[in-house]
């Protein structure tokens, strides 16, 4: 057993956890992990991390790519190279778990690793393997549309090495052998080895796969070449894909003129064993259907769905900006088959209109791919529950706990969810782990600090004042630079300028080897100015900070010429040409660092507390889980009780009790020594930065106000049950919200008894221009929950749900079934053509056009309840006094609506809960932890070191006239209002220049491209 | 200027994050592209001072290339935005200094276009081609 005693406590001191599966939840929680101090392995299947990401160029709802914005410290690279490049984080790929036994801060796992007859470490990714490679068959990445050789990369976009040879279709020739510079390729090599691997916790991220395109035979996939999956199409419309991001009809190659998309193709069917909403496809199609839109403006585009469930904030806009602006036509309902001509190759689609069964002839058919759950083969010997379709069990108040206790789960895997959900979950579970790896410390009897220590480091040295002494180091990067770069003879040359005290050919400067040359010549020449001949500056400056921190010198005082991607890469087999530029680009790298004037990084102290705006269900989790990280926490709410809207649900659609969780989150808030609660308290300012804030708090019961100084801050102020006098409510007793039914059915239920007919109405004042746009994304299953518990209470009752899109999303769409399978009716209304309500006395009469009658239909119900959506709090003072950002619903605005959704521009604030945007309670506690585990990001660090390439400011040159104020994003610009000057908070500083660039007396600078330094490097440059 | 060997040279202003990763991208998958880019490194392209423009084409630059992330995804919220704005100002004032508005470009190419960044690149050397040399290239002597 670890932690029995003092020495085995010193060794286990180090956690470290094993993250299996490496899509977006789990480079997500590997970063979060890593980032925390936590040792990280990441298992995965496939030769190289990365998921489902490399698939697709563009994601919803931005359209854009920036899922980089999903690691903890900002700004970043794209996950899959900060994976690579954390310190904490060690990658094992080709590795799958074949076992997994243990407890709680002993688990051991068995790994079956498959070598893919490329030695990783020597690949140096030329690719003349696959070149020589006279093997061709269908590229699996896109589903057939390209080929490939044998070795190949798993997807194009790889970078660094991660060529693998598919033992299956290699003939064994020996070509690619033969040809390989290094001798990294090993054609016998693919003997399975097993490694075992321990861990303290295990979170599991497989994620999900797609369902086989062929699952529906009706629709032709693999008989008509134009039917294609959205696998191929996402492809298709991929910049890096074979059609350059223009969709194709694969028949002949010509462009569609019209592409139908089916969606729900293995989601929401029963008679393929996959009742659940895979939650993205229609999200998905939309986007793809933009594209197409977008980029082939001839071309129309229908989309055949049964439910069109985008249930994110802004995702209602987005729909309506497909139909809208993109003129993409959505037509609801099932196409029961497809068929083609066989001379034109044009498909025949069938549906169901409201002229019967209709045709549409299209050039291309898109199949919707629903997700399918992973495969988990030693779920059953651990004693980890699965569904019945295979997804993870968890807890509805414990999202990403599972059955067995030490094992964590996030993502798909806790059923199908998109990009957004995926890192919130993922960044909650990561909250989880931590806290458990505490609780293990604690259980151990040898309590101290759950996190663990950074190392000190030396003083930064302060060299930006020397006369410079150069030093220059070309890397022959194991010989590929070398042999087409004469590196001696540019040596020779650059040591000839002046200020240089040496030039010298290092063998891999990336390895600890080639860096101790480098500490070596730094002593002895005295070297306060370095310039690096290498790869790209992306691939040297973490292991060069991170040496930089480890010696005490200066991390801007390196330069990296691009010697490799930049220069040999691209124009091969031109010495000539890549002599001349090698030459060029090294003179400008002595023009900047020559100019460099590094200065020493600033650094400022953390205060180890946060402040925790709000107590309901999302301030009260938070609390305890920064508490439970050692973190102090003040808590504030305006009531003169905890527990916030919580206290008004009764029970949930998975049946769960509110109440149970109000009943364990309070009580152990209240006793938590480090939480302090203020009640009836009211914020009256706010003044600081991220580290260092200071709040001002007014309680009602006191006379003077109390002063908090916290490091940061969540918002998590709530939101509320909207108000509505549409459908006569207000005038008649026979009309409730959900709420208001909900509150019934739990307390008086036997006054229900009799009920015979009862109407919901969905979307009221949701999902309409002019009022409320987004989507409340609760509505539809608080209708189904309270149908299904009014349907126990009286069963002759006939319900009727009258619904715009009925949003069961994932794993709720058992329910909507259910609740079908017991008699209740739902029937779609379109929003030009409302139900209508009237009134006679105490009766109520409800008329509305019934899409599948196709004629009107007029009900009297005894009730009539009214979906009435959620909407944010009255915030505007509240972002007025923190200065905070509030979007265009009036629900605090995120920095990033993908990969930062708890996150305000900048670190050190964060918001969760329904003051973010409409959640369930399940929903809530996961951003509640996310946001907790990305102030914890902060809190860890005892101080906030400045960024590199910081700017500086020449109290001389500063005018005080405030245009870097207005430039910088993250206000770490402020004239000092004393001194008229603009001064840097360098906590706040992202070092990305804007400032510098506006400022029209050179009094801004920035540190590494400085403006006299950038001017001598163009200079250089066109010599 | 109706030298057939003409290679145009283009200064790169790149930022970090997106563009100078992309033609990372472009050499890591051996795009080929032609040799006359010399890639400057920006933190993003909202550091982009005009002067830096102007300064590499009265140093003789046929062109110059900015490039940064998409919109929606500059790691510095807007910084991209901030460089559209400037080099449109920029390209408006250039006829005044008798050049052609396309001797600058302003690109958005994220860190997973490899390709588009090789293509960028060949199709600016193909118009800068056809431009013939910088006009101000023989005239200004620094």
């Amino acid at each position: 057993m670890p932690f029995e005693n003092k020495d085995n406590k010193i060794m286990t001191k180090e956690k470290k956890v094993a993250v299996i599966g490496g899509g977006f939840a789990g480079m997500t929680a590997a970063l979060q992990l890593a980032e925390q101090g936590i040792k990280v392995t990441l298992v995965e299947k496939e030769a190289a991390i990365g998921g489902f990401f490399p698939l697709l160029d563009n994601t919803f709802p931005t359209n854009s790519c920036g899922v980089c914005f999903l690691s903890p410290k900002q700004p970043a690279y794209c996950p899959f190279v900060e994976c690579r490049l954390h310190e904490n984080l060690e990658i094992k790929v080709n590795s799958t778990p074949l076992s997994l036994s243990g407890e709680p801060g002993d688990f051991r796992m068995t790994l079956a690793v498959t070598p893919n007859g490329v030695d990783q470490d020597k690949c140096i990714d030329c690719g003349k393997c696959s070149a020589v490679c006279p093997v061709n068959v269908a590229y699996e990445f896109s589903e057939g549309l390209e080929e490939r050789s044998a070795i190949y990369k798993l997807y194009p976009k790889m970078v660094n090495a991660g060529y693998r040879i598919d033992s299956e279709n290699c003939t064994k020739c020996g070509a690619c052998v033969e040809i390989c510079p290094t001798k990294a390729i090993d054609l016998d090599a693919f003997a399975v080895t097993e490694e075992e691997i321990t861990a303290d916790a295990v979170l599991l991220t497989p994620g999900f796969s797609l369902v086989d395109s062929g699952l529906k035979g009706e629709y032709g996939f693999g008989r008509y070449k134009n039917v294609v999956s959205s696998r191929q199409l996402e492809r298709m419309i991929s910049f890096s894909g074979p059609s350059l991001g223009k969709p194709v009809s694969p028949a002949d190659g010509s462009a569609p003129k019209r592409i139908a998309f089916i969606q729900c193709v293995g989601s929401r069917d029963n008679s393929c064993g996959r009742g659940y909403c895979s939650s993205v496809c229609c999200m998905y199609a939309t986007k793809q259907a933009m594209f197409i839109r977008e980029r082939c403006p001839e071309t129309e585009v229908v989309v055949y769905y049964m439910d069109l469930r985008g249930m994110g904030k802004g995702y209602e806009k987005y729909f309506n900006q497909a139909k809208n602006e993109h003129a993409v036509e959505y037509r609801r309902s099932m196409v029961s088959t497809v068929k083609e001509d066989p001379k034109t190759k044009k498909l025949n689609l069938v549906y169901d209109s409201d002229a019967g069964f209709s045709q549409d002839t299209v050039d291309l058919v898109v199949l919707s791919l629903g997700f399918d759950a992973p495969k988990i083969d030693f779920a059953a010997d651990i004693g980890l529950e699965l569904d019945e379709y295979g997804f993870c069990r968890t807890a509805e108040f414990a999202p990403t706990l599972t059955s067995k206790p030490g094992l964590f789960a996030a993502g798909a895997f806790n059923g199908p969810k998109d990009i957004p959900e995926t890192v919130l979950e993922a960044t909650a579970a990561a909250d989880s782990v931590i806290i458990s790896l505490g609780a293990l410390e604690t259980d151990s009897n040898n309590a101290t600090d759950a996190l663990p220590v950074e190392p000190t480091h030396p003083e930064e040295g302060d060299v930006w004042i020397e006369e410079p002494k150069i030093g220059i180091f070309l890397c022959s990067c194991a010989g590929t630079i070398a042999a087409d770069i004469d590196l001696d003879t540019l040596c020779a040359e650059l040591k000839k300028r002046s200020y240089v005290a040496c030039a010298e050919v290092v063998d891999n400067i990336c390895t600890p080897e080639g860096l101790l040359g480098l500490r070596h010549f730094i002593g002895e020449h005295e070297l306060n100015r370095i310039i690096i001949g290498a790869c790209s500056v992306r691939e040297m400056e973490r292991s060069l900070d991170a040496f930089a921190e480890k010696i005490g010198f200066n991390r801007n005082a390196f330069v990296v010429t691009n010697l490799r991607e930049q220069c040999l890469f691209p124009h091969a087999g031109e010495p000539e040409v890549i002599n001349g530029k090698a030459k060029a680009l090294l003179n400008a790298s002595y023009a900047q660092v020559f100019n460099n004037l590094p200065a020493p990084a600033v650094t400022v102290s953390v205060t180890d507390r946060a402040l925790v705006v709000g107590g309901g269900v999302a301030g009260l989790k938070a609390a305890l889980s920064l508490s439970a990280r050692g973190c102090q926490v003040t808590l504030v709410e305006k009531d003169e009780c905890l527990g916030g809207r919580l206290r008004l649900a009764h029970y949930t659609l998975e049946g769960s009790k509110p109440s149970e969780l109000l009943n364990s989150l309070i009580p152990a808030v209240e006793a938590d020594n480090q939480i302090e609660v203020l009640l009836k308290a009211e914020i009256t300012e706010h003044l600081g930065r991220v580290g260092r804030y200071t709040t001002t708090v007014k309680l009602a019961d006191e006379d003077d106000s109390r002063s908090i100084e916290h490091g940061v801050l969540l918002m998590a102020t709530g939101g509320q049950e909207a108000e509505t006098s549409e459908y006569l409510k207000g005038q008649s007793e026979k009309i409730l919200t959900q709420s208001e039914l909900e509150k019934q059915l739990a307390t008086t239920p036997e006054q229900l008894h009799d009920l015979s007919e009862v109407v919901m109405i969905q979307c009221v004042g949701s999902r309409e221009d002019g009022k409320r746009e987004y989507c409340s994304r609760v509505c539809c299953t608080h209708a189904l929950k309270n149908a299904l518990r009014l349907k126990e209470i009286a069963p002759e009752c006939k319900i009727t749900v009258l619904y715009r899109d009925l949003r069961s999303y994932g794993l709720f769409e058992d329910y909507y079934r259910k609740a079908r399978d017991l008699g209740i009716l739902f029937s779609p209304y379109e929003v030009e053509r409302k139900p209508e309500v009237t009134a006679s006395g105490s009766d109520l009469s409800l008329s509305y056009y019934d899409q599948i009658l196709k004629q009107d239909v007029t009900l009297s119900p005894e009730l009539l309840v009214l979906s009435v959506g959620v909407e944010p709090g009255d915030f505007s003072e509240l972002a007025k006094t923190f200065s905070l950002p509030l979007d265009e619903y009036g629900f605090f605005a995120e920095s990033n609506s993908k990969a930062a959704l708890v996150d305000f521009v900048g670190e050190g604030r964060y918001h969760c809960g329904l003051a973010s945007a409409p959640l369930h309670i399940k929903e809530t506690l996961i951003r509640a932890q996310a946001a907790a585990s990305r102030a914890a990001t902060v809190l860890s660090r005892k101080e906030i070191k400045s960024t590199k390439n910081m700017v500086i400011v020449s109290t001389r040159l500063c005018s005080g006239c405030g245009l870097c104020v207005d430039a910088c994003p993250y206000d770490a610009r402020e004239i000092n209002l004393a001194t008229k000057i603009a001064e840097v908070h360098s906590e706040l500083c992202h070092g990305c220049g804007s400032c510098a660039a506006v400022c029209p007396n050179g009094a801004t600078q920035q540190i590494g491209f400085d403006k006299g330094q950038m001017m001598a490097v163009t200079n250089e440059l066109m010599r | 200027m109706s030298d057939s060997k003409f290679e145009p040279r283009i200064v790169g202003f790149l930022c970090h994050w997106c563009t100078y990763t992309g033609a990372d991208l472009a050499g890591t998958t051996r795009q080929q592209y032609p040799a006359g880019i010399r890639i400057i490194h920006l933190m993003c392209s909202g550091a982009i001072d005009v002067v830096y423009v102007l300064k590499s084409l009265l140093d003789g630059a046929d062109g110059v290339l900015i490039g940064g992330c998409h919109p929606g995804d500059c790691h510095y919220q807007t910084g991209n935005l901030k460089a559209r704005r400037r080099i449109a100002l920029l390209r408006s004032i250039m006829d005044t200094l008798g050049l052609d508005q396309e001797r600058v470009w302003l690109r958005w190419i994220s860190a997973s276009e490899g390709r588009l960044f090789a293509e960028t690149i060949r199709e600016y050397d193909g118009a800068l081609q056809s431009q013939g040399q910088n006009p101000l290239a023989d005239e200004w002597d620094l």
